[in-house]
């Protein structure tokens, strides 16, 4: 799509032709350039990539299905933000119980490669220690509450600022910053074990 | 000491202060010992997190919910066992019957009532079926999209040069518009010129020092 759609077109144009036009290119555009962002936050506030992927889909079909709704003065990545996040609550709330903490490896993450031992690459026993810390605190995010959670998805992540976590949850930017504050004494806590090894 | 709040230490530890506030804080962090140990926990936690892929669990099958036919089945199955238990209980043909018919009417509406949530969820799954539907055409609009990016491009191509060529067309009939335009406009202005010249010509020889003369009736 890039190749159609010049890079320096904003997601607020493109969603513009998607409400106006039904324009597929401009769709597909925004979906190549937010699936992965998605399907990542679903994945650390779900614990689980199958159901991040559906959640990314379906928020994709909100997008197409509730394209009028758009207010083309605001901000597209806040309302697909805001539209996943509510999906990830919908899905918690659903299972009703913490998410699963059983590590299965993602393809092309790290740790998925082969070790060759003629690189400076961490060997596996140096892999499979830090797959087990990752795995810690993995675990330790997953029991985080869902409202913690999402912030640390949402900035420590995906790199969102604190006044747009604020505006995604609707929450004042005081709330976001004190709801990192206490995620990380949180998983400090939880994680001081690690720390003493 | 005063020490600033978690909140604001979120905001210079994430790069989201100002360079005055940062210089501030940090000028306080040279000094504060309590503070430089929150910072260190943060900062350490932080560095973990960063440790952490993208999580992958794998999907548990799905409980298939019963349907209306199980719950009759069930329904049936305790009809039985309140049958059985009357008989060996020693309860006489009437107590039985008169017991059975109380009971076959609470499991009727029991069954009744589960048939009706089945069907709820039946209506459920359907109007999930019509939502797989749509996000289905999104995304087979989406492959469909991604499959012919040559072809789209080309037509792109073609669109945006057939774009062009009407602007240009547009172009000119908006010059030759103007030109006539202008034209027109010159012609009015010519006219008016000869108008006033004429009428200046027709002032130059009125007296005004002449009494006006009655009009003339017709």
């Amino acid at each position: 799509m890039a190749n159609v759609w010049p890079s320096v077109m904003s997601d607020e144009q493109a969603m513009w032709r998607v409400q106006m036009h039904d324009d597929p290119q401009a769709f597909a555009e925004l979906v190549h350039r937010w699936e992965e962002p998605l399907r990542r936050m679903g994945a650390r506030v779900l614990g689980d990539v199958h159901r991040a992927e559906d959640m990314a889909q379906e928020a994709f079909s909100r997008v197409f299905t509730h394209r009028r709704d758009f207010d083309p003065g605001a901000r597209f990545s806040t309302w697909i933000w805001r539209i996943a996040v509510n999906l990830c609550r919908d899905e918690l709330r659903r299972r009703g119980r913490r998410p699963e903490t059983a590590l299965v490896a993602d393809s092309g993450e790290p740790g998925q490669e082969t070790w060759d031992p003629a690189t400076d690459a961490p060997g596996p026993a140096e892999m499979v220690a830090g797959l087990e810390r990752a795995e810690a605190v993995r675990r330790a995010v997953l029991r985080l509450p869902e409202p913690l959670r999402v912030v640390v998805a949402l900035r420590h992540y995906e790199g969102l600022k604190f006044h747009e976590i604020a505006e995604v949850l609707a929450i004042p930017e005081g709330t976001a910053k004190s709801r990192m504050a206490e995620a990380l004494d949180r998983l400090e806590k939880g994680l001081r074990s690690l720390g003493e090894e | 000491m005063k020490h600033p709040e978690s909140e604001v230490w979120m905001g210079w530890l994430y790069g989201e202060v100002a360079p005055e506030e940062r210089r501030d804080l940090e000028a306080h962090l040279a000094v504060c010992s309590e503070c430089q140990g929150r910072v260190d926990g943060w900062r350490r936690t932080m560095g973990r997190l960063d440790e952490v892929a993208v999580p992958c669990v794998e999907k548990r099958p799905k409980r298939a919910a019963w349907s209306a036919p199980h719950w009759a089945a069930v329904a049936a199955g305790l009809v039985l066992v309140g049958f059985l238990a009357g008989r060996l209980t020693g309860v006489s043909r009437g107590e039985l019957a008169s017991e059975l018919g109380r009971n076959r009417a609470a499991w009727m509406e029991e069954v009744e009532a589960r048939t009706d949530a089945v069907r709820r969820e039946t209506w459920q799954d359907a109007i999930q079926a019509v939502r797989e539907e749509q996000r289905g055409l999104a995304l087979e609009l989406l492959r469909e999209v991604r499959a012919g990016r040559l072809a789209d491009r080309a037509e792109w191509v073609r669109v945006v040069e057939g774009m062009d060529l009407r602007r240009g067309q547009e172009l000119v009939a908006l010059r030759e518009g103007l030109a006539e335009l202008a034209s027109h406009t010159g012609v009015g202005f010519e006219t008016a010129q000869t108008q006033m010249r004429l009428l200046a010509g027709s002032l130059a020889t009125t007296s005004y020092d002449e009494p006006l003369k009655p009009l003339k009736k017709p």
